[in-house]
Formats: structure tokens, C-alpha cells, sequence
């Protein structure tokens, strides 16, 4: 038969080989949300704020009808190196330290702080407190922890080797004494309006396994030895810590948080009996592991998934519930006003003005982004709610460079001035969808208006390089922002020059900026305080040392039958704690396929 | 026998001698070139940035020899002895960990991970790797060898030539496909989205159904595929050329004069003198196989050693990069010199000089 | 007469590479030829002359300096000579209006007749009155490199032809040589000659604002450019879009033409091969054929050397140079010189063992014995022996080299903005579903690599 088969007939097979691999790839073209449980649409106002951050997303009675136990598969983009809070002071180790840690303090609902593993905190004065630590706590491993191991954590900021330079500013100002194993008077060396979130967020170790002097008594060390035993010590990763649950396991593709049996408020307990992080860099990759079952809940789905035919299909069949969460964060272009071409007020507005940002949010986030004016996203207390971004309006834009002096001299389509043409180069980070498209659109926007902007991808070590001596015309980051947080890091002109620390990278020198910014971080009333960050963000809205950009939601997809989607300021944005499968009756209405 | 034993582990020995220095000599060279400041990635914080003049910055750049002279950090990465300020204390240290490079076979600790031994983990990723690499190229052959005895038939019938020459250009076609694209079109057409018949991602399942080997050799199948697809080109059109020059010799027309058909007589008795050399070709194609391989781990997301290398290089770990490029440079020396020494053994007349035919 | 095979793969390869060197004239969203008028530019030329007028104007009643003044004079005149260019206006009325305003230079009373002069530029624009421009937008905004790329088109036909037929032309191959390279440069010169600058601003953007106004065009095959964004029109399926200018693969995620971006990266892909095969080619055969010749210490280094660089970890290394130089070089060249760097290992090792063939023929022997130069030996004798093994060795790497930089790219480690490679527009489908984004460049690269693979086999069929 072999020897018999004409070309013709092969060439046939072929090309329907060929048909029919592309007929299979062809899932049809990405429809619009037909059905959703949620109207899935971006908050507008404060009232519809309110509603996505209070509701549950599936199960109006959660408490009565869910059960404790099981585990629940959670997804990660990326895994910390280390866990030790004192050290590493990212996202992603706060994700994973939430459960596995606790502190002094946390957050209420209502935005005070409640004690936690403090019992009672009593303000003395605006800059002191004398703290009653809760009686019975435990280290996972079965050690008392007591005053001790606050005194301890709060030195360790005092030696210099400690590589705990992220938050060493903030705490090298607070001084602690112990009047017995369970009281502590605490003081702030000034007025600091973040000094009870400082004390309330204050990293704690357990003494008895990273002071070397207890560890290995009868020694002399010095400051570089001890430094050195924190650093490196293994409990950073096999972390032992005060939280509802404890580090199982800990390596390079996840976590296992298991319920720690010794833990005291029922209330913040946690109902699953073990989390399980996974981590899967790839979002695609973990929107297909959400809709065969392997992972529980995905909070990093990208838009085109969210809204692909495959997410329709599964929601509709009930195997998964989409959802939004508020992400308070945004990314930005932050000008360098060391450049002189930057310099000019006039041109950072025509920057802002020659784009049409809204139709980018559009058609990049599907309308899921809030435009960003300021320092605060809009949902945020310090964010105006008259102050509005700039509107794209390519003729001001033209307008205000003619009259800062920038022309086109010889027709080649690029503006000039004193001789030299307008070129900008803005840096983005390789390997991120939203810069590359936002790049390349605003590369198209600025020619027609006359500059010509080149965006260089570059990987993270030479952007961080480059962003940390200035070394650039323009650069893309983005900023996740904290309840409060302090504007002198990224506002404050002190930050401003080449090699500091902090994160004006936009090298902002204004004296009215500075002056809110001092004002903000003595004022100790909060509604005082509040009205100073909102005139500080009208005034840097006026100055644009950035081209704000936008605050996406956070696209989620969950299996049908997990439970107890709650919002929180926070990273991940939602209670890991709190998520949970319903009682065996409604678990096989979400069984996983 | 013994005397080719131990003339092969000395032209081992020299490879080794000669091309793993020269390896590490270029990645301590990329590096020290290498744009970029070292020490913010590694001190990187989430809302601050951390001053890089201060103490605990100069420390971890001393320890991890970043402001020394290139001899000192080719020495270091070279080994046997540790020149950090924590070495050996011949140079300089105070004796805490005397022993470290290529030549003490020990890699150090990962730079933002101090806890985790660099030797640790890759031994759990080769763990992934080889497996995938192995499987690739066992598949890649076994999917060859039918193939290869169709072309070897058809070629030399009157009008099978064509379909011969087709079925080569298909099969060259696939190969020339890029990775990636392969990857893409395996998981749309047999993964979750498509007949749903092999996991597309990771490497073990929440609630496995299987026992654990059968389990990890379920979700091996597709990377393996889209790893070894690619291959089967090359394989099959070298196998047929062999068999037919094989065809040629005595034994195979008396084989032929027994009775058997063409396909019988090829199948049983040229086949099996036919594959030795191709596993030879397995020690030239090690190195593109791991290689290969980042982009399958990135699409299939899998924790292999190309992923570990890449995102080293990424995050400037110098010990991590070294540790992987030695590695492979030392297996790649292994497949060359057994490549080799096979295609020694069997052809007699390339046993003159030293050319190594590619 | 050649293989058909090869000849079909030069052919294929030969129409691909020109297909992406004529994607300026092929899809682009400027015309091919335009008669049209810059409405835009002149009615800015009259808002700039109007306030230059009003400052000097302002100048002269502040009573200020002199130099405020003549500043003042000098932006005026540079503004109404803007304005004269960009108006239909007959060349004796502008030499008259020229020379008064001459006149009226350093002298701050006629002030009233500078301005009854300029009355008439400033008042209503109409449409007759902006200049007419004739020519090629197209030719206008490419840049000397895609002029080249198109001055190259004959020699590419003639070297496809010559490797299609299987050998070079028999006879006066210098006076081809010459010829090809001269018209080459005339053509290159001659395009560059041949720019309007001016008309680079006329493309569909401005034609549908009415900021340009052509009276008669000739738009291309595909109307739309490889940077043109849409995004209104984003994620579009092929054919999905009913506008008289359909989207013939789709549109990416900022509403571009898939089929333009292919079209023009298409070059940048396929010169990476080119260039990588050519530098693969000219560093392996010098150092073969110098070991061949040589022999001895340098031969045995050499292999030694070869040996080596054939044992390290490829795409290892590349990662690593890429993050070196990412923000410096272009990455594309980098990934050509790097595949180049390795690739040359096997062309070099097939020269040396040609060489040694061809060294110890017995009619080079016997020229060497009767004193002939070994220069002459080589290029005689040598080069021609060795040169076509060489170059398909060379081919057939350059086949890898498209594949590396797809990967490569692919995974995000060798991208620019925004020209795209084949691999980057692969990368940029952001998920399986959009399938008109990752498979026509896959298929592409599939293509490519195939034929340079075809091209480079060396192996011959059996013959029975």
C-alpha cells in the first residue's frame, strides 16, 4: 500500500492534518461577559466602593454556613526569599506572614487598630504607650513569648548589619523599656503620625532561637557575628512564628500553613485546617489550574481570561464564580526633573495631556482600571473627589510646548529648542505586558504631537540601577499603596538627588510639597492630618512630576463551592484565613471536576 | 577493554580540564560586566530602597567577593579554597567555611536565600530536568524508528520518492517549528482546553488519581512531547540513510535470500546495527536539550533547570549561574566524549586523527 | 541541474525575504503617491506668524533694547518664511513681499506697511491657497535602511536564481559583481534623492481629520502601518472588522495590524539568519582553512578550541550577554553575533577537513613543488573547493539562528519597541485563544528555518 500511494494523496492527508489542527486551536473569539453571579463593573462612587469591599462574594449567611477543615489551594505569582518580617518587607512575605504571624496591633474594620497579641495599650502622652502583652502565647514551637522578644526584635534594628534597612528608619526612632515579662513602655523619640502603626506593625522574633548570645553562651560575639546569626539563620525560611498557623512546609514551588492547635482568639482562627500556597508565575498557567480544580482561587487573572469563552462556559456551568477586588496600588511614568527638557511644568502637563488614557484603560483593562490624578488612588480618604486627571487634548498640548519654547524648526516632525530636538527615552521593565503596550501606545500619541520617545525595555537589574541614579529621561513603576502612608519616601525633596534613599524618583524639589509633607507627619489629629494629604495631592496633581496611570482591579476566579471572599486593604486584597468549602450539602453542587 | 576504559576517562579528564575553567572563567568575566547594581537587587525592598552605602549593603558585597579583583573571584569560583572573608584561612578568612568552587564541588549557599544550599537544589530540580530530557530523546527515538523504516522503504521505490521527500520535508517542517509554538499547540489541542487528556501544568496533582510515578509520568507526557517532536526529524532521516547503506552489505542480501521481505529484513536484522550510532547523537544533542528545555518549563511551568538558571541570571546570583553553567558544561563535555567514542568504535576508518564529524 | 527541493526552498526564501523588504510599500498607512495639501501645517505656519507679528509688534511699543527688537524681527521673518513655503502663492509675489520686508528691517516707523503686507497671509486659509506637494509619502518617511533594504531587491532576485539553477553564472562573473553592487548604489542614491520631507506627514490619521487633503492617491495593498494604533479596533478576529479596510489577520491588543507587524518584522527576523549565517561563514572559514594550511600547534589549538565552545551551554550564555548589553545594543544583532560565535564551530571543522583533503591532492602538491604562492593556491584551488560545503554548513545554522532568536524573544529576553520579531509577536498573543497572533509568525519561523535546513542538508538522497 506504501509503495502505491501517489503524491496527491499524501499532499490531501496532509493539508487535513493541518485543517484540522487549526480548526481545534480556533476556540472561537473572545465573547463579552454574557452571565455573571456579580455585575462586574469598576465602583464609581464611594457607595459602590463600600458595596464591593463589604460583600461576600457568594454566600450571603457565611458564618452559619460554613464549615471548618479541608484545605484550600491558594495561588501565588511569586514566592518570598525569606520570611523573617524584620528582614523582608514585601507583598509577598506579608502574604504568607498573615497567617503564620501576628502582631501587637492589627487594623480594625472601622480603621483604628485593635490589640492583637497585645492586650491593652494605653497612650500615655501623643508619643508614649505602655503596652500589657496578651498572658499565653506561644511560639510554634512551644515557647513562651514574652517582653523579651520585643526588647530583642527592636535592638536588632540598632545594629547596622542587620540587613533590615527597608524599615530601619522608622524604628531606629522607637525606644521600648520592660517593667516585667508582660509590660512595656514604648516611646516615639518625636511627634510621628505613623508612630502607633509603627508600634503596631513591629516585627517580632523569638529570642531564644536568633540571639546569639543565648544560643551559644559563654562566647564573646561581635556586632558582625550576631548580625551575620540573623541573617542567615534557617528559621527564616522554616519560620516560627505567633499566627493561627503554622509553616509546614516552605520550598521553591509553595507553602503549607497548618492550624496551629496553640493559637488563642477563636475570632480571627482561620476555617480551613490547612492553606496551601502554590506557586505559579505564569497567570494563564493559573487560570487553567482554577478551572480543572488544581488550585482554589486565582487572584491574578489577566483580562483576556477573565473574559475568555473558557471563563464564560465555567461560570455558566457552575463550576467557577469571577469576581473583582479593589487593589489599592497603581503604576505611573515618572519624570526626571533633573533632565531640563523636564524641568518645565508646562511640558509635564502637554506629557499628560498629548494621550488618551482613558481609552487605554479601556480597551487594556476592559474599562476595570479607575484613572489615577494623584498620589492617592480615588477610594482612598486622601483622594479629592474634584480633582480629575488630565484629559487628552493633543491642541493644549501642542499649545503649552509652543509656549515653553519647543518648535519644529526643520520639519522633520520632532520639536526643537535651543537646538536640541525632544527626545525621550523611558525605561520599563522587560517582560511586562502593560508597559510594553502602554509604551508603544504612548509612542504613537507623542509623535503626533511632535516628540519623539523611545521605550527601552530593560530586565530588573539595570532598571533598578539606572532608577536609582537617575539615570533616565522617563520610567514606568508602580507603587502599591498602604492604608496611611508616609509621603516623605516618595515626595519629600531631601529623596531627590542621584544614590539616595527613597523613592522620589521623579527628583520632585517643591517647597509647598515639602512643607504638607512635614506639617502631615507631625499633625497627630486624623482629621487635620486628612486634610493636609489632600491638599498635598491637589498640589502634586498641579506640579505632574508623574503621568499617574491607572489602579486596576484585581480580576478573581475562585471554584464555585469556596467560600468567604472577603476585601482587605492589604495584599492579596483578600482574607486567606477566612475562605473555605461549604458543608458537605452544598460541596457537591462545586465539586471539582 | 580496561586499557579503552581508562584511555577514555583520561580524554575525559582533559576535556574537562580544558573546557569547565574556560566556562567559568566567562561567566565571572559576563558578570563583572554586567550592568546592573547587585547589590539593590538583593537588598530590595517593597516601599523603600535601601541606601547602597550602608553597612549591611558593604558586607554582603564583601562577602560575596563583589568589589574584588577578577583573579580573586576566578580563584573563588574555581575553588578548591574560599577567598571570602569567611574562607580559608590561608587568604585572608577566619576559617568558618574553608572550602568552596568547582574543584571542592560546592556552590555555596543561594545569595537571597542564605538558608538554601545551591547543591540542594539542583539536585531537586535535575529532578525534573533530567527526566524531561531523557524521556525526550527516548521518544523522540522510539517514534523514529518506524518512521525511519517507512522513509528507508519508500525512497527507493519508482514513484515513492516524492512521498518520501514530502513526508521529509513535513517531518523537517516540525522540527524548524519553534518551540514555543509546539508547546502552545500540544496544550491546545491534548490539554484541559482541548480533548482534556494530559495536565498542562506542574508536575503533580492536587488529588492524584495515580500512583506518584504514574502521576508525574502523566503530567511528563506533554513537555516530553513538545520536547521530543522537534527531534524526530533529524533521527528518522539519519536512521533511514543508515539502513540503507546497511542494506548494501552481505549479511542483509542473504537475510534477504532466506525469504523475509524488504520491511522484515530491515526491522529485524539492519535496525538493530543501526542505532548505536544515534545514541551517540543523544551526548551532542544533551546541551540543546537542556536548553531546549526553559522554554517547555516556562509554558508547561515546571521548576527545571533551565527556569533556575534563567531567573538567576535575571536576579544576578552568580552563584546559582555558575553552579548551573558548569553543570551543563560538564555533562556536555560527557555526551561529546561518549559521542565520540562510539563513533570510533564503530567506523574504523574515522579511528585516523581527531576530526569529529558534526 | 539542482535539486528541486532546494531550488523550491531558495525560491520560498527569496520571495519571503523580498516580501519583507518591499512591507514599507506594502502595507503602511501612508499612500504610495498623494496630490495633496497640508492644511494643518499652514494654518500653523499663519497662527505662529500672527504672533510673531503681534510680539514684535509688542517689541516696538514697549520701547524696549534694540536686540528685544530685532530678536523680535528675526522670528517674524523666519515665521513668514514658514508661511511663504507652505503656501501656493506665485514666486514673484513672495520675492516682491521679500524684499520689502527687507526694507522694512531696521526701521521701526514702517511698521503700519509691514503689517498692510502681511495682512493678506493672516486673514481665512482657504484651500487653494496651501501648497501643493506631488509625490511618494512612502519613499518620504522610510529611512535610509529600508532604501537600502529596497536597492538590494535585484541582487536578491539574481542570488535566488543563481542557487535555484544550482551554480553561478559561467561566465564574467566580476562584470556581475560590478554591475549588481553599482546599481545598487544608484538605486540607493537615487531614493534618497527622490524624498520629500514634507510629504511624510500625509497617512490615514491625518487624511481622516481632514488635517491633510489629497485630491488624488493611491493607497497601499494593506492600509494600515505596523505601529498605527486602534483601540477601538483591539483583539479583533481576522476578517472581524466590516471598514472599507479589513484587518486581514486581526488586530493585537492596541488595535495594530497583525498582518503589517508581521510584514515588517519579517526583515528583522530574516536578517538576523542572513547575518548570523554570513559571520558564521566568514569566521569558520578563515580559521578552517588557516588550520588546514597550517597545521601543526595552531591546528591542534584550534580543535581544541572548537571542542570546547561546542561543549558550553548555549542559551545559558546568551541569557546572560543579552542582560549585558539589553539598553545598548540592539538585541537582534546581539542574537545574530552570538548564534554566529558558536555557529561557526561546525563550518570551521567541514573547511579544515576539506582543506586537508585538498592540500594533499596531488596536483596542488605538484604546484606547491614547482613555486607557486600558497595565496594563489588557496584562492584558486582552495576556496572554491571549500567555499559551497561551507556555505551550506552555513545555512543550515542560520536556520538554528532563527529558531534561537524566536525563542529568545519569545520568552521576553530580546525585545524592542516597537519594531517586533517573530518571536515577539508570538509572544504578544497574551493566551491560546487569539490564535491569528502566535501561529502565522510560528508558522513563519517554521518556514524559514525549514528552508535554510533544506538548503544546508548536505546529505544526499539514496539512490538504489
Amino acid at each position: 500500500m506504501l509503495r502505491s500511494a501517489t503524491p496527491h494523496q499524501a499532499l490531501l492527508a496532509l493539508a487535513g492534518l493541518a485543517l484540522g489542527g487549526l480548526a481545534a486551536c480556533s476556540g472561537g473569539e473572545p465573547k463579552q461577559a454574557s452571565s455573571s453571579v456579580l455585575p462586574l463593573a469598576l465602583p464609581r462612587t464611594q457607595a459602590e466602593r463600600t458595596a464591593l469591599r463589604a460583600v461576600d462574594a457568594f454566600h450571603p449567611e457565611r458564618d452559619s454556613a460554613l464549615a471548618s477543615g479541608g484545605t484550600v489551594v491558594v495561588h501565588t505569582e511569586s514566592l518570598p526569599k525569606q520570611l523573617n518580617p524584620l528582614l523582608v518587607n514585601t507583598a509577598y512575605a506579608k502574604r504568607l506572614l498573615q497567617d503564620v504571624h501576628a502582631t501587637l496591633m492589627v487594623r480594625g474594620r472601622s480603621g483604628g487598630f485593635e490589640p492583637l497579641l497585645a492586650e491593652r495599650v494605653q497612650a500615655v502622652s501623643p508619643t508614649e504607650w505602655e503596652v500589657t502583652l496578651r498572658e499565653g502565647v506561644r511560639w510554634h514551637d512551644g515557647q513562651p513569648f514574652s517582653s523579651e522578644d520585643v526588647l530583642f526584635s527592636l535592638s536588632l534594628f540598632r545594629n547596622p548589619e542587620v540587613r533590615c534597612d527597608d524599615l530601619r528608619w522608622q524604628y531606629e526612632r522607637l525606644n521600648a523599656t520592660a517593667t516585667d515579662a508582660r509590660t512595656l513602655r514604648f516611646a516615639y523619640a518625636e511627634p510621628y503620625f505613623q508612630a502607633q502603626a509603627a508600634l503596631a506593625d513591629l516585627p517580632l522574633l523569638p529570642r531564644h532561637l536568633y540571639d546569639l548570645e543565648r544560643v551559644q553562651p559563654g562566647q564573646t560575639h561581635d556586632q558582625s557575628a550576631r548580625a551575620r546569626f540573623v541573617n542567615e539563620h534557617p528559621a527564616n525560611r522554616a519560620w516560627i512564628g505567633l499566627g493561627p498557623y503554622r509553616l509546614a512546609r516552605f520550598d521553591s514551588a509553595g507553602a503549607e500553613l497548618v492550624r496551629f492547635a496553640g493559637w488563642f482568639e477563636p475570632a480571627r482562627a482561620g476555617r480551613a485546617d490547612t492553606i496551601r500556597w502554590n506557586l505559579q508565575p505564569d497567570p494563564s498557567a493559573a487560570f487553567r489550574a482554577v478551572l480543572s480544580g488544581e488550585l482554589d482561587i486565582v487572584a491574578m487573572v489577566t483580562t483576556e481570561d477573565f473574559y475568555s469563552q473558557a471563563a464564560v462556559t465555567a461560570e455558566t456551568e457552575g463550576r467557577i464564580v469571577r469576581s473583582l477586588l479593589e487593589s489599592p496600588g497603581y503604576w505611573y511614568v515618572a519624570w526626571n526633573q533633573l533632565r531640563p527638557a523636564l524641568a518645565d511644568v508646562r511640558v509635564r502637563q502637554a506629557l499628560a495631556h498629548a494621550v488618551d488614557m482613558d481609552a487605554f484603560v479601556q480597551a487594556h483593562y476592559r474599562g476595570l482600571a479607575a484613572r489615577v490624578s494623584g498620589p492617592y488612588p480615588p477610594g482612598s480618604p486622601f483622594c479629592p473627589e474634584d480633582v480629575s486627571a488630565p484629559a487628552f487634548d493633543p491642541e493644549r498640548a501642542a499649545r503649552l510646548l509652543r509656549d515653553s519654547g519647543w518648535k519644529d524648526l526643520d520639519q522633520d516632525g520632532v520639536l526643537e529648542r535651543d537646538g536640541a530636538p525632544l527626545r525621550l527615552e523611558l525605561l520599563v521593565q522587560a517582560q511586562n505586558r502593560t508597559a510594553a503596550d502602554f509604551g508603544a501606545y504612548y509612542q504613537e500619541a507623542l509623535r503626533r504631537v511632535g516628540i519623539a520617545l523611545q521605550v527601552t525595555p530593560l530586565e530588573l537589574a539595570q532598571l533598578v540601577a539606572r532608577r536609582n541614579q537617575r539615570e533616565y529621561d522617563a520610567v514606568m513603576l508602580a507603587w502599591a499603596v498602604s492604608a496611611e502612608p508616609d509621603p516623605e519616601q516618595s515626595w519629600h525633596s531631601k529623596h531627590a538627588p542621584a544614590g539616595s534613599a527613597g523613592n522620589n524618583f521623579s527628583a520632585l524639589v517643591d517647597a509647598e510639597v515639602d512643607r504638607l509633607i512635614e506639617a502631615g507627619q507631625r499633625e497627630l489629629d486624623p482629621a487635620r492630618r486628612a486634610e493636609l494629604w489632600l491638599a498635598l495631592h491637589r498640589r502634586i496633581a498641579e506640579v505632574q512630576p508623574y503621568l499617574f496611570g491607572a489602579s486596576p482591579l484585581r480580576k478573581v476566579v475562585s471554584r464555585r463551592a469556596l467560600h468567604g471572599l472577603r476585601w482587605q486593604q492589604a495584599d492579596p486584597n483578600y482574607v486567606t484565613r477566612e475562605l473555605g468549602f461549604a458543608r458537605s450539602a452544598d460541596a457537591a453542587q462545586g465539586a471539582p471536576r | 577493554m580496561s586499557a579503552r576504559l581508562v584511555r577514555l576517562l583520561l580524554r575525559l579528564l582533559v576535556r574537562w580540564a580544558i573546557t569547565v575553567p574556560l566556562v567559568v572563567l566567562i561567566v565571572v568575566l559576563a558578570f563583572r560586566l554586567a550592568p546592573g547594581d547587585v547589590r539593590a537587587l538583593h537588598s530590595e525592598g517593597a516601599e523603600g530602597r535601601t541606601a547602597t552605602e550602608s553597612l549591611s549593603s558593604q558586607r554582603f558585597a564583601e562577602e560575596h567577593l563583589l568589589d574584588a579583583s577578577v583573579w580573586r573571584q576566578y580563584a573563588h569560583a574555581l575553588g578548591p579554597f574560599d577567598l571570602s572573608p569567611r574562607g580559608h584561612r590561608w587568604f585572608g578568612g577566619d576559617g568558618t567555611r574553608p572550602w568552596h568552587g568547582l574543584l571542592a564541588l560546592e556552590f555555596g549557599t543561594e545569595w537571597s536565600r542564605p538558608q538554601v544550599r545551591i547543591r540542594d537544589e539542583l539536585a531537586q530540580r535535575a529532578l525534573t530536568t533530567v527526566p524531561l530530557a531523557l524521556g525526550a530523546f527516548v521518544v523522540a527515538l522510539l517514534l523514529a524508528l518506524p518512521v525511519s523504516v517507512w522513509l528507508a522503504l519508500l525512497s527507493t521505490a519508482p514513484r515513492g520518492r516524492y512521498v518520501a521527500r514530502l513526508v521529509s520535508t513535513f517531518l523537517l517542517l516540525l522540527d524548524a517549528l519553534p518551540g514555543f509554538a509546539l508547546a502552545l499547540l500540544l496544550v491546545a489541542l491534548l490539554g484541559p482546553q482541548g480533548t482534556n487528556w494530559f495536565p498542562a501544568t506542574g508536575l503533580d496533582s492536587r488529588e492524584p488519581q495515580l500512583p506518584f510515578l504514574l502521576d508525574r509520568a502523566w503530567h511528563l507526557v506533554l513537555p516530553v512531547l513538545a520536547l521530543s517532536l522537534g527531534g524526530i526529524a533529524h533521527l528518522a532521516r539519519q536512521l533511514s540513510t543508515n539502513l540503507l547503506q546497511l542494506e548494501r552489505e552481505e549479511w542483509m542480501r542473504a537475510a534477504r535470500a532466506n525469504g523475509l521481505t524488504r520491511a522484515q529484513a530491515l526491522r529485524r536484522h539492519a535496525l538493530p546495527h543501526a542505532l548505536p550510532p544515534l545514541i551517540g547523537l543523544f551526548g551532542g544533542a544533551l546541551p540543546a536539550l537542556v536548553s531546549g528545555a526553559v522554554v517547555v518549563e516556562t509554558v508547561f511551568a515546571l521548576q527545571g533547570l533551565g527556569s533556575y538558571a534563567t531567573e538567576a541570571v535575571l536576579a544576578r546570583d552568580l552563584s546559582i549561574v555558575l553552579a548551573t553553567c558548569t553543570l551543563a558544561a560538564v555533562v556536555a563535555v560527557v555526551g561529546s566524549v561518549l559521542a565520540d567514542e562510539l563513533v570510533r568504535s564503530l567506523d574504523p576508518r574515522s579511528r585516523q586523527g581527531d576530526v569529529t564529524h558534526g | 541541474m539542482a535539486d528541486p527541493l532546494r531550488s523550491l526552498a531558495a525560491c520560498v526564501l527569496g520571495a519571503l525575504l523580498a516580501l519583507a523588504w518591499l512591507a514599507p510599500l506594502v502595507a503602511n498607512d501612508k499612500p504610495l503617491w498623494a496630490d495633496a495639501r497640508d492644511v494643518q501645517a499652514a494654518q500653523l505656519a499663519q497662527v505662529e506668524l500672527g504672533a510673531a507679528l503681534d510680539q514684535y509688534r509688542t517689541a516696538l511699543a514697549a520701547d524696549a533694547a534694540a536686540t528685544q527688537a530685532s530678536t523680535a524681527w528675526t522670528e517674524l521673518e523666519r515665521a513668514w518664511e514658514q508661511a511663504a513655503a507652505r503656501s501656493s502663492a506665485p514666486e514673484s509675489e513672495v520675492a516682491r513681499v521679500r524684499s520689502t520686508m527687507t526694507d522694512c528691517a531696521k526701521r521701526p516707523e514702517r511698521l503700519v506697511d509691514v503689517q498692510r503686507l502681511l495682512a493678506p497671509w493672516l486673514e481665512n486659509l482657504e484651500l487653494p491657497r496651501v501648497r501643493r506637494m506631488v509625490g511618494s509619502p512612502v519613499l518620504a518617511s522610510v529611512d535610509s535602511g529600508a532604501l537600502l533594504r529596497l536597492a538590494l531587491l535585484p541582487v536578491l532576485a539574481c542570488l535566488v536564481f543563481w542557487t535555484a539553477r544550482g551554480r553561478l553564472p559561467d561566465g564574467h562573473r566580476l562584470w556581475w559583481a560590478l554591475g549588481l553592487a553599482a546599481s545598487t548604489v544608484l538605486v540607493w542614491v537615487g531614493l534618497q534623492a527622490v524624498q520629500q520631507p514634507e510629504l511624510a506627514r500625509v497617512d490615514t490619521y491625518r487624511v481622516e481629520r481632514a488635517q491633510v487633503h489629497v485630491d488624488r492617491v493611491l493607497w497601499p495593498l494593506v492600509q494600515h502601518g505596523p505601529a498605527q494604533t486602534q483601540l477601538s479596533e483591539a483583539w479583533s478576529a481576522p476578517g472581524g472588522y466590516t471598514r472599507p479596510n479589513p484587518h486581514w489577520l486581526g488586530t493585537d491588543g492596541l488595535g495594530r495590524d497583525a498582518l503589517s507587524r508581521l510584514l515588517h518584522g519579517s526583515a528583522i527576523s530574516l536578517e538576523i539568519a542572513l547575518l548570523a549565517g554570513a559571520v558564521a561563514l566568514a569566521l569558520g572559514w578563515l580559521i578552517g582553512t588557516t588550520c588546514g594550511l597550517l597545521g601543526g600547534w595552531f591546528d591542534t589549538l584550534c580543535v581544541r578550541l572548537m571542542e570546547t565552545l561546542a561543549s558550553i551551554p548555549f542559551l545559558f550564555l546568551a541569557i546572560v550577554v543579552l542582560a549585558l548589553v539589553r539598553g545598548r545594543v540592539v538585541p537582534s544583532v546581539t542574537v545574530a553575533l552570538l548564534v554566529a560565535a558558536v555557529a561557526w564551530v561546525p563550518v570551521a571543522r567541514l573547511v579544515r577537513a576539506q582543506t586537508l583533503v585538498e592540500r594533499a591532492r596531488e596536483h596542488v602538491q605538484a604546484l606547491r613543488v614547482v613555486g607557486i604562492p600558497e595565496g594563489w593556491i588557496l584562492l584558486r584551488h582552495i576556496l572554491p573547493a571549500t567555499l559551497p560545503a561551507a556555505a551550506t554548513a552555513a545555512a543550515f545554522l542560520a536556520g538554528s539562528a532563527v529558531g534561537v532568536e524566536a525563542a529568545l524573544s519569545w520568552l521576553g529576553l530580546a525585545t524592542t519597541i516597537p519594531q517586533p520579531t517573530w518571536g515577539a509577536l508570538a509572544g504578544e498573543a497574551g493566551g491560546l485563544e487569539r490564535w491569528w497572533l502566535w501561529l502565522p509568525p510560528s508558522l513563519l519561523v517554521a518556514l524559514t528555518c525549514a528552508c535554510l535546513l533544506v538548503l544546508g542538508d548536505r546529505r544526499e538522497e539514496p539512490r538504489s
